[in-house]
């Protein structure tokens, strides 16, 4: 996982890790499940529950890869709220969604987080 | 070139006065004799360049005026006809680049349409069969990917070619769940709506910027 210098408001460099799908995971998203096939939004889930275990703030990038499914995507990110690993806002405190190449994905990633609600 | 009240002098004398005056006025002075002498003075206050001065020549008095000629005189002239060359080429310029950004753009929106077109057919079919749906799936994933990113360069080339809200409806149209293997004609349904919506929307987006 790369790391990224940034500026923070006080003017302090921080450093923030970046995950990127197409280099830390696959250029292949695939389906939702795990049990639907390779490289899908569950198994990245886990990969991310993995990493927020270690920072406080991970940047997310989406780029570079050859498209994603609105399956893959609600459940990588929508599925931290359904299974109450995180809060929506906490999601959205902690997760930084980067996709310069089609911003139409981030869009639906916040949206999946937004629309989440907590399984019962 | 006789002061008022005087008779006109004789041809000699105005000849001579014409070459003293040359000899008065500095390089760039040229001397010209007004037509009518008695407004020498006046002609003097009115213009700056304009300088007379009186004489006494046996016994007529006359006014020499000689008249600042401006070097840039001769290129002044043609200031206007440059200006509107200029202004000439910098239009036809600006139609040009205009016309070839809108082939670039045209060529971009027909590419981006058929492919809409295309992924819409495909995915109608894929979601009314099972049959090899994984791999359907994810060559939907990827087609559909192709859009967003052709609609992501037409935006960066024009702020106001803004189709992202329909581009996230007919992702998730065609690729929401698409693994699951369901057949559903309610959602071959959705995504012939989303795709006419897409492609109207690119076309209009087109013809709203260049008409």
């Amino acid at each position: 996982m790369a790391l990224q210098t940034f500026r923070t408001r006080d003017g302090d460099c921080a450093v923030k890790p970046v995950l990127s799908i197409a280099r830390n995971f696959s250029v292949h998203p695939g389906p939702r499940f795990i049990k639907q096939g390779p490289w899908s939004g569950e198994k990245f889930r886990k990969l991310l529950v993995d990493r927020l275990a270690q920072h406080d703030v991970i940047v997310v990038d989406l780029d570079g890869t050859r498209g994603y499914g609105s399956s893959f995507l609600d459940e990588a990110f929508g599925g931290l709220v359904r299974e109450c690993i995180l809060t929506a806002d906490e999601v959205l405190r902690r997760i930084e969604i980067r996709s310069d190449e089609d911003p139409t994905y981030k869009a639906e990633a916040l949206e999946a987080i937004r629309k989440a609600e907590p399984k019962h | 070139m006789s002061g008022p009240g005087q008779s006109a002098p004789s041809a000699r004398q105005t000849e001579a006065l014409v070459q003293a005056a040359k000899a008065a006025a500095p390089a760039p002075l040229v001397a010209s004799l007004p037509a009518n002498p008695a407004r020498a003075p006046a002609a003097e206050a009115d213009s700056p360049s304009l300088q007379c001065r009186q004489a006494i020549v046996g016994t007529q008095t006359v006014f020499l005026c000689v008249e600042d000629a401006n070097p840039l005189a001769p290129y002044l002239a043609a200031v206007p006809g440059v200006l509107i060359a200029a202004l000439g080429f910098y239009v036809v310029h600006r139609l040009s680049v205009r016309r070839q950004r809108r082939d670039e753009q045209f060529k971009m929106v027909q590419a981006t349409r058929e492919l809409v077109t295309a992924v819409t057919d495909e995915a109608g079919e894929a979601w009314m069969s099972k049959r090899g749906r994984g791999e359907k799936a994810q060559l939907l994933i990827q087609r559909v990917g192709r859009i967003g990113r052709a609609a992501q360069m037409l935006r960066l080339r024009d702020a106001r070619f803004d189709v992202g809200v329909q581009v996230t409806t007919f992702r998730q149209a065609v690729t929401n769940d698409v693994e699951s293997g369901t057949v559903s004609s309610s959602r071959r349904a959705e995504i012939m709506v989303a795709g006419a919506d897409l492609d109207e929307a690119i076309y209009r987006a087109f013809i709203g910027i260049y008409g």
